[in-house]
């Protein structure tokens, strides 16, 4: 009798597994041929890809933020001997908050409490009479600054 | 002291290799869990609680000869250290403790 062979998707699937385990692909396959089921294959290949992505080491990949090696600058913040720097890569003002950060503050507002939004508005709304007075004030200063100057 | 102490999942798997004896890898550990300890189990976690006894120096592994029914793939051997040996014996004892004198365990297997 010839052995079963995997769905060509698993068989794809095994091989990526074995790059990172070899042993583990080989018993999945051995087993596979033992109890003829690929429903088993299926449920054992997706749960170990997943423990896989979970629980292998991942070696600290370097950003290249840094002037130094990652390793040494740790070394150094530890001895404060080197400031960290933070780069803000989100394109907020804020610091720590990014784009997905203030829609999902804003869908959480509307959803619990919807009347703040009142306050947001109002809130908006001060700010631009703010700068359009303070806008007029500076104006206003420069011209009394030009007249003086003149006389 | 309370470090030495397994899971019951690495309890067992430390057990099935003892079991099993010199040629323990993946596929009988497994099977030794399923038949005799009565439990499904996903070869996955049965590895990655191996790396995990590997790594605390409770067992020890190494590799067999590729095998062409494995599509190639080489086993992975695996012995259980004196330190493995003194885990074991260690929990058995605390569960064992444990296990005595409790009035509702008495008198059935159920």
């Amino acid at each position: 009798m010839m052995a079963p062979t995997p769905p060509r998707l698993a068989c794809a699937l095994l091989d990526r597994l074995a790059l990172d385990n070899e042993p583990l692909a080989g018993d999945l396959l051995e087993e596979f041929q033992r109890r003829q089921s690929k429903l088993w294959l299926w449920r054992q290949l997706v749960a170990a890809l997943v423990m896989q992505a979970l629980y292998a080491p991942h070696p600290p990949v370097s950003l290249n933020l840094t002037p130094v090696d990652p390793v040494v600058a740790e070394w150094l913040m530890a001895k404060r001997l080197y400031k960290k720097k933070t780069v803000n890569l989100t394109g907020s003002g804020v610091e720590g908050i990014g784009g997905l950060t203030l829609v999902i503050l804003g869908f959480m507002m509307t959803t619990v409490i919807p009347a703040i939004w009142w306050f947001v508005v109002g809130g908006i709304g001060a700010g631009l009479a703010l700068g359009i007075v303070r806008v007029k004030m500076r104006k206003g200063l420069h011209s009394q600054i030009r007249r003086f100057a003149d006389w | 002291m309370a470090r030495d102490l397994l899971t019951d999942f690495e309890l067992m798997i430390l057990l099935a290799i003892l079991r099993v004896g010199e040629h323990a890898y993946g596929v009988p550990i497994a099977r030794e869990i399923e038949t005799t300890g009565r439990r499904n189990v996903i070869l996955g976690a049965v590895y990655a609680a191996l790396e995990r006894l590997e790594t605390n120096g409770l067992v020890s592994s190494r590799m067999g000869n590729p095998s062409p029914e494995r599509g190639g793939r080489a086993k992975r051997f695996f012995d259980v250290t004196p330190q493995g040996l003194k885990a074991v014996k260690e929990t058995q004892r605390s569960l064992v403790a444990l296990w005595k004198g409790v009035a509702q365990l008495k008198g059935g297997t159920a």
